[in-house]
């Protein structure tokens, strides 16, 4: 008995260390940086760095941009990935293996071999793109690909979407009504992982923004970072900050509209 | 013509045939179970019935109508699935009002029939929960309830019940079997439980490789089945290889005892047959014992008590024969190793085919 207990003990210890370890792995380079944003004036702390930032026109235009871009880049991956993910796990599902290959594609190819590859493509009609924020957005789809496909797959995975969509053909529903009533409801913490994922890349995202010559935030990031001290470290903790204050702001909006107390643990 | 008729219906995936050429008529307000072994092609014919499957060969007509290729949507079918398939976001009164709602019904009278369908399940109090706040069996009958609410055609069930504790599944078949009388339902059972099928449904089709081995009533099927497979898949029996002596007569040889049948045989004279005797028909050689019965002897070899009865392994020849006996405040329990005379009734003698193809009785 004395035994067991010893090992429950050390099992329990062990929990403990793993995750105060990771805590710190996480949050210590980010206090550090939040430490370092506020020495902008010798000597004591303060927020001068940040006033810095805000006082910078250049730092809200960036952000809207890129924020629009993700916006179009969550409408436009979710819109092509989560059909497909759906049609993929009810009709064919010995594609998934090719489908997942795909999905290792933007790891293995840089994004400056997208880039050109997307200039040299649609710099010439009848597919002149280069001057459409349409082109960013495409390759933003390509290289958020990974992490939408990868949650929406997850989430799909865990409910029985087979037998769901059976059960409300049934009862006389048609595809949108699987769809917007069943699917999409019990795939909200999987969306939501997907978007917070696609936003998070989105946002930081330098190559393709440059390439495509786009006033983007992450070569607006890259930019200051090159000219000043503690303003980068502040911007850092702003984009951190904004980012996730815009996935909260998506979660309370989905949240309305699902309109249930729905959760991942509601799956079985 | 039947509500259901089944016309030559086969079913191949690939180069594997899983239903074959299988045909049948359900009457409107019937219940038949579909029953047999893991890979018969019960659950693939239910699930062509809904319209999830289209038949390689054959129609199906619902109330004369060929809906083999109507979507399933379109067929106003009621299907229950074994792991419930309840809507994970909805709450079992937004589950059960899920068709009505869809199909336009104004709210007023959604609400109204979900809670008379919620009476009808005796789960009131349990409307506004979610399924994974439910019991395997309470979700369950918010799958029926759901399925039921729309008014279908036809009510299938994909072995509703495999999935329940053993208490649960008995109380649950019997509402199940109750609610389709109350509503007069067509209903088409799956299950490979032969106690099952045999307790709630008006018709069981036995299915064997894609094909309905039998189909009659649960007393029918029991006590006279028509191949050696229904008769060892439904129920404990006990089959012994004979030789037919007299034909006419129903006279055969088991070892060598001499067995008379109550019933002419349709297998001539010196053939093999099977010859079945349920383990409930036998019983001691006493004094009630008619003198036309049968006799078998032989040693008790292993007294199994199961409650309401007990179980007999003997020993005759070089076979071992099983009997039960209801345990009774008058049953003399005999002693393992004892010499005893097993009796049977002539009734209780079926005679099988020597082989496994189908076999009729004379009448």
């Amino acid at each position: 008995m004395d035994k067991m207990n010893s090992e429950k003990m050390i099992r329990k210890s062990f929990s403990w260390f793993w995750l105060i370890a990771g805590l710190l792995y996480f949050f210590l380079p980010l206090l550090a940086t939040f430490l370092f944003s506020l020495k902008g004036k010798k000597g004591v702390l303060s927020f001068v760095a940040y006033q810095h930032v805000f006082a910078d026109p250049n730092f809200l235009n960036t952000f809207r941009f890129s924020l629009q871009m993700s916006v179009c880049t969550v409408l436009a991956g979710l819109g092509i990935i989560v059909p497909t993910a759906i049609w993929i796990h009810l009709r064919v599902p010995k594609a998934k293996p090719v489908i997942e290959f795909f999905t290792l594609l933007p790891f293995v190819i840089p994004p400056i071999i997208l880039a050109f590859g997307l200039i040299r493509c649609y710099a010439k009609p009848p597919f002149a793109l280069t001057t459409s924020p349409a082109l960013l957005v495409a390759g933003y789809v390509v290289i958020s690909f990974p992490y939408i496909y990868r949650a929406v797959d997850a989430g799909l995975s865990v409910m029985d979407l087979q037998m769901l969509t059976e059960a409300a053909q049934s009862l006389g529903a048609g595809w949108g009504s699987i769809l917007f009533r069943i699917i999409l409801p019990n795939l909200r913490t999987a969306l939501l992982s997907a978007i917070f994922l696609t936003f998070a890349t989105v946002i930081g995202e330098l190559t393709l923004a440059v390439l495509l010559a786009w006033p983007a935030f992450g070569p607006y990031m890259a930019f200051v970072g090159r000219d000043l001290a503690y303003e980068p470290a502040a911007l850092a903790i702003l984009s951190f900050a904004m980012t996730w204050g815009a996935i909260m702001l998506i979660q309370i909006a989905s949240r309305g509209v699902s309109g249930s107390r729905f959760s991942s643990g509601d799956i079985h | 013509m039947g509500f259901i008729e089944l016309e030559g219906i086969s079913k191949n995936f690939g180069c594997n045939t899983v239903v074959n050429e299988l045909s049948l008529s359900v009457k409107k307000g019937e219940f038949v179970s579909f029953l047999g072994g893991s890979g018969c092609g019960k659950t693939t014919m239910l699930r062509m019935i809904a319209g999830f499957e289209t038949p390689s060969k054959g129609s199906i007509l619902i109330n004369n109508v060929n809906v083999s290729n109507i979507p399933p949507a379109r067929r106003k079918l009621g299907m229950v699935f074994q792991n419930y398939a309840l809507f994970p976001n909805m709450t079992a009164r937004k589950n059960i009002g899920f068709g009505l709602r869809i199909s336009g019904i104004p709210r007023t009278e959604t609400e109204k029939r979900v809670d008379e369908m919620l009476d009808l399940i005796h789960m009131t109090q349990f409307g506004d929960h979610y399924p994974h706040q439910l019991s395997g069996g309470q979700q369950q009958r918010v799958a029926l309830a759901r399925a039921i609410i729309v008014k279908p055609g036809a009510l299938l069930l994909d072995e509703p019940l495999s999935a329940l504790d053993a208490k649960i599944r008995i109380q649950l078949r019997d509402d199940i079997r109750a609610i389709q009388q109350q509503l007069g339902i067509t209903t088409i059972y799956v299950t490979h439980d032969q106690e099952e099928a045999l307790s709630i449904s008006d018709r069981v089709a036995v299915m064997r490789e894609g094909r309905i081995e039998q189909i009659g009533t649960p007393l029918n099927i029991y006590n006279r089945p028509a191949t050696s497979y229904v008769a060892s898949f439904i129920g404990t029996l006990n089959m012994f290889y004979g030789s037919v002596v007299d034909a006419e007569k129903g006279v055969v040889t088991v070892g060598e005892s001499l067995l008379r049948t109550a019933e002419s045989i349709s297998v001539d004279s010196g053939k093999t047959v099977r010859v079945a005797i349920r383990p409930e028909a036998l019983s001691l050689f006493n004094n009630e014992t008619m003198s036309d019965a049968n006799f078998l002897p032989g040693r008790i070899e292993t007294i199994k008590f199961l409650g309401s009865t007990v179980r007999f392994i003997i020993k005759f020849e070089d076979k071992f024969i099983s009997m039960d006996c209801f345990n009774t405040p008058q049953f003399k329990m005999p002693q393992k190793g004892e010499q005893v005379s097993v009796t049977f009734s002539r009734e209780a003698c079926q005679i099988l085919p020597g082989d496994a193809i189908p076999f009729c009785y004379h009448e």
